[in-house]
């Protein structure tokens, strides 16, 4: 059974600083498994009841309407801010 | 002294407003009393309840005032009746009733002195009856309690934003708090537990921060869940420390050890789960809420060393 737990960043975090709390928070909590916004703030969800992946989730903005996730396992897609901006995102994780 | 508290302090504490004179002292009282009484034979239950809580002291003109705290919580469940009461001044108030508290700089003792007064005055009465089968068969309980202070403010001299000196008013700490908890299932399985802190200054503090029996009064499933928690970048030697915390936590998971578990979560003042996923999960959550930076993760291995016997 799943035990999300979840974490809100800041609007104005960069794209590497989002990705840095991704891979900081996946040691402690657990996968990524959600990516989301609020309206004001980005939402990341993890799994604490599964163990740190060994590969951290790595965020990026969707190319395209495909939003395709090359060289790597699909983990979630969302709406978050990047800089400011809500942007389509892919998280994906490297095999 | 007498402490005929709810009939003398809070009329004259509010004789003393309505005149409007000015005070340098704060006077904080409450006083409880609770009357339980259970037959089953016939099958009846009587509570009687009684709360006075009082408080008067100086109100600034930016609108502050000196802080102060009391609780109780009590479920007066039938053969195992609970009751915890917190009360608390100064710091220690404002520390108490923060999910995170940083515990601020010790206070030096100097300066003038003023004498202060601080009280708790405790009765509990408890006579618990069984049939012939050993089941409990009546239980009357009689609970009271007061608690008093009356504590001059100090003054003391810190830098304004411009760096200027500002003279502002000081409230001292001091906490006081009661456990009870009462069990009747049988002759054999009767207990009356009774956990009882009573400090002041530095040491208020130091408990308000710090001890999971006074602060669980507090800290409720329903503030953590509205208040979904920020991210926070941190610096990679702490982040080591925050990973092999969380790695231990998650062995004792693995593991299935549900004890240890629950006394981190205890300690964590985590409300209990249901099974060993779910409490795991909020230990890790509060594991990463309360190690944002290198003193706070000194203050939670400081916190978990009598259980985990080892330092992060």
């Amino acid at each position: 059974m799943a035990t999300p737990k979840t974490r809100t960043v800041d609007k104005s975090s960069t794209l590497a600083t989002l990705n840095q709390l991704v891979a900081q928070q996946e040691q402690i909590l657990g996968p990524l498994i959600a990516i989301s916004n609020d309206g004001n703030q980005t939402v990341l969800t993890f799994d604490a009841a599964l163990d740190p992946p060994v590969k951290n989730a790595v965020l990026a903005a969707a190319a395209g309407a495909s939003g395709g996730a090359p060289g790597g396992t699909h983990v979630a897609r969302g709406e978050i801010f990047i800089a400011g901006i809500l942007t389509d995102t892919i998280a994906t994780r490297a095999s | 002294m007498n402490m005929r508290t709810g009939a003398l302090i809070v009329p004259t504490a509010a004789a003393l407003l309505l005149a409007g004179c000015a005070t340098d002292r704060v006077i904080f009282v409450t006083k409880t009393s609770i009357g339980l009484d259970i037959d089953r034979t016939p099958g009846t239950v009587s509570i009687a309840y009684d709360r006075i809580d009082g408080f008067f002291g100086p109100r600034y003109d930016n609108g502050a005032v000196p802080p102060v705290v009391a609780s109780i919580n009590t479920d007066l469940a039938v053969f195992a009746p609970q009751i915890r009461q917190v009360y608390a001044t100064g710091n220690a108030a404002t520390l108490v009733v923060t999910p995170s508290p940083q515990l601020p700089q010790p206070l030096l003792l100097r300066g003038n002195r003023k004498s202060m007064f601080f009280g708790t005055s405790t009765t509990v009465g408890l006579k618990i009856g069984f049939d012939v089968t050993g089941l409990p068969e009546s239980l009357t309980l009689g609970y009271k309690r007061k608690e008093m202070s009356v504590i001059p403010v100090g003054t003391t001299k810190v830098k304004d934003a411009a760096g200027n000196d500002v003279e502002i008013d000081t409230y001292p700490s001091v906490l006081a708090s009661i456990d009870v908890r009462i069990k009747a299932a049988s002759p054999a399985d009767t207990s009356f537990g009774l956990n009882q802190f009573f400090a002041t200054g530095n040491a208020a503090e130091s408990l308000a921060a710090n001890s999971a029996a006074i602060r669980r009064s507090f800290i409720t499933l329903a503030q953590k869940a509205l208040e979904p928690a920020a991210a926070v970048v941190v610096a990679p030697e702490l982040q080591a420390r925050r990973k092999k915390m969380a790695d231990h936590v998650r062995a004792l998971r693995t593991s299935g050890d549900k004890n240890t578990l629950g006394a981190i979560a205890d300690a964590l003042n985590l409300p209990k789960q249901a099974d060993i996923p779910s409490e795991t999960a909020a230990i890790l959550d509060e594991i990463e809420q309360r190690s944002r930076d290198a003193a706070s993760m000194d203050q939670l291995s400081t916190l978990l060393k009598p259980i985990t016997r080892q330092d992060f």
